[in-house]
């Protein structure tokens, strides 16, 4: 008699292990079930970013460029200035030696 | 009653073996193909590309970049409105209506391609007015922050026979291969909406990106030889010009710029002519820039040496021909350093006498001026020299003035560097680093190809290019008190079998400052007409970039 409640309480237990995996399932599945559309927006999001990036690369390339500085160099009147200017090592005229000697 | 029983068995029997006829075919014989198409249906691939390697310039600023831009493909049986879709793409696109109207008519095809490489701002504008049967498709493309400077060495991105990209020309052409990357793919399951399963089937084989390459150019001197190169060429009435800067000790091109030139974002829109790197791909007759090297040999030789007098008195006849100086004066008695100082052809025949038939042809092998240098750009050409038995008289006497030889620009460049730098011939180079995968890196380390001149002589000749500069027709050109080697040269230009009498490729070959050379400059006109002499064009021009190379190197007079 004993043996028989037994196998009754297992069976029962068996049962609602059964229904609680099988719930379990479903909520784990509805779920997933929505999170491919986030996943995919996630995807969506990362090749944006990426997007955005290279488009801040190449505004900080262009900005950065001769081109662009010899521009806003231009504007602010700043000149150019690349006159090489030699000074001489040889005295001023007035203090030469040989000139003294010959007044 | 057993006929009737015999007859429904028979029917059952048959029935079954057509079940088990058609599992056959569908489980067995046919499930490659079914698997493929179940497959094709729940799982979608995506090709990721790679990134193509960038380009950075010696200080590691960008020079080539990849930018998003989009292929334009048109769906022509999902158009509402024909007319509009075509005259809105035309007005985006900035092509004729006209154009892209024939391209539709042309082809029978769903999905038509009219336009590549659209830069995204042009995109967006065109998906602004939601046309339908317009598609888009991601696709890389160049971006040139310093607009078209040095084109001709970079070269250009462009199409294969399969569509795919290739570089072409300069750096681009030689190292497609190690700038080209891997393109990946993302294999993923999808729900009926077109979702990602998450639980699904995923592989993924990760893109491998392109190496980036950082080339020994310098952007600022780059960029202030191309602007004096086009005042040049203006102002002296050139058909062209070219000017190379090469670090003398390392054999680094620093800056290489020629004219015409193209635009290599654009260079569809420009002959195919251009493309062509004059730098390396053309050859010219170095003509009295060509003597230091004939001297530097004799003097290497042993064949002459500083005390070495020369009679100038008149011309020479060699061979039949008569050899004249540039300005048929003739100076007397005079020595190896007056001989580049004057330019006197008739010196050089003597100083190529002395040196002797052979050793002139040794040396010019030596220089390798009949080989590739082997720099690392694709179109690189040498120009032939002639065989040994087929060198006459007269053409050993025109050689030692540069003229009935041909080199290109590069090839004189690396043979006058040899001079600056200590005798030592090197192997050109664009590329110092390449950028491998983990952040490691490969240096492109200067490459000796042979010792060449002796040190001690090397003094000598540096000292007879300065004084060829301080003494000579350039001497009220140069900075004061700086010491700079150079020569000038004025070449004929053969046309059919003779020399023009009146075009002349115009040039100035020096390196600065003497002692400890910076840099080995070439500059070369081509048919300037304000005067044929190169003392009077290429050289101005030559001192014009070497003082803003002064200021930009912070170089005291010395």
């Amino acid at each position: 008699m004993r043996k028989k409640i037994l196998k009754t309480q297992i069976n029962l237990i068996l049962l609602a292990l059964a229904i609680i995996l099988a719930a379990v399932q479903v909520v784990i599945y509805n779920q997933k079930s929505t999170t491919g559309q986030d996943l995919a927006l996630l995807q969506q999001s990362i090749s944006d970013i990426e997007r955005e990036n290279n488009r801040l690369i190449k505004q900080i390339a262009s900005s950065s460029s001769i081109g662009t500085i010899l521009t806003k160099a231009e504007s602010l009147n700043f000149a150019d200035n690349v006159e090489i200017i030699s000074l001489d090592a040889s005295l001023p005229v007035a203090l030469n030696s040989a000139s003294f000697e010959e007044f | 009653m057993s006929v009737r029983l015999q007859i429904v068995f028979f029917l059952f029997l048959f029935f079954f073996a057509l079940v088990i006829a058609r599992l056959f075919s569908l489980q067995i014989a046919s499930v490659d193909l079914l698997q493929g198409l179940g497959q094709r249906q729940r799982l979608s691939s995506i090709k990721i590309k790679s990134a193509r390697g960038r380009i950075f310039a010696l200080d590691g600023s960008p020079i080539v970049l990849n930018q998003s831009a989009f292929g334009v493909y048109l769906e022509p049986s999902k158009f509402k409105d024909r007319k509009k879709t075509i005259s809105t793409l035309a007005s985006e696109l900035e092509v004729l209506e006209s154009s892209i109207s024939a391209r539709l008519d042309e082809t029978s095809a769903l999905w038509i391609p009219i336009a590549h490489r659209v830069e995204e701002e042009r995109v967006e504008a065109i998906k602004a007015y939601d046309l339908p049967g317009v598609n888009f498709i991601e696709e890389a493309k160049r971006f040139y922050p310093e607009a078209s400077m040095a084109a001709h060495l970079l070269g250009f991105v462009g199409k294969d026979i399969a569509s795919e990209d290739r570089g072409y020309f300069g750096i681009e052409g030689y190292y497609n291969e190690q700038l080209s990357g891997r393109d990946g793919l993302l294999k993923q399951e999808k729900d009926a909406f077109g979702n990602p399963i998450p639980m699904g089937t995923i592989s993924k084989i990760e893109p491998k990106d392109g190496r980036d390459l950082t080339l020994y150019l310098d952007k600022t001197i780059q960029f202030i030889i191309e602007e004096k190169l086009k005042k040049g060429i203006e102002k002296y009435g050139a058909e062209g010009g070219a000017v190379i800067i090469a670090d003398p000790f390392t054999g680094g091109i620093l800056a290489s710029a020629s004219f015409p030139s193209y635009d290599p974002e654009r260079y569809y829109d420009f002959s195919e002519d251009l493309y062509k790197n004059p730098v390396i791909a053309s050859s010219y007759e170095p003509g009295s820039t060509f003597k230091v090297l004939i001297l530097a040999a004799a003097l290497n030789e042993e064949k002459v040496d500083l005390g070495t007098k020369y009679l100038e008195e008149s011309p020479v006849t060699i061979g039949g021909y008569k050899i004249r100086t540039w300005n048929n004066k003739y100076h007397g008695e005079i020595s190896l350093t007056e001989i580049l100082e004057y330019s006197s052809n008739v010196g050089m025949v003597f100083v190529s006498e002395k040196l002797g038939r052979d050793l002139i042809l040794d040396y010019i092998e030596q220089l390798e001026l009949g080989k590739l240098t082997g720099v690392d750009l694709q179109e690189e050409t040498a120009p032939k020299l002639r065989d040994r038995n087929r060198w006459y008289e007269i053409d050993y006497a025109t050689a030692s003035f540069g003229q009935g030889i041909a080199v290109t620009p590069l090839q004189m460049i690396r043979a006058v560097a040899a001079i600056a730098n200590g005798g030592k011939l090197l192997k050109p180079q664009a590329v110092s680093l390449i950028h491998l995968e983990d952040d490691r890196v490969v240096e492109n380390k200067p490459q000796l190809v042979r010792q060449i001149f002796k040190p001690e002589v090397v003094a000598l000749a540096k000292e007879m290019m300065v004084s060829a500069v301080e003494k000579g027709e350039t001497k009220y050109l140069k900075p004061g008190n700086y010491r700079i080697a150079g020569k000038t040269g004025t070449a004929q230009i053969p046309i059919a079998g003779h020399y023009d009498t009146e075009k002349t490729i115009a040039s100035f070959v020096g390196f600065a400052p003497a002692d400890k050379p910076k840099f080995v400059m070439l500059v070369t006109l081509d048919r300037p007409t304000t005067s044929p002499w190169g003392s009077e064009t290429a050289a101005p021009l030559f001192f014009d970039i070497t003082k803003e190379l002064f200021v930009y190197y912070g170089i005291s007079p010395s």
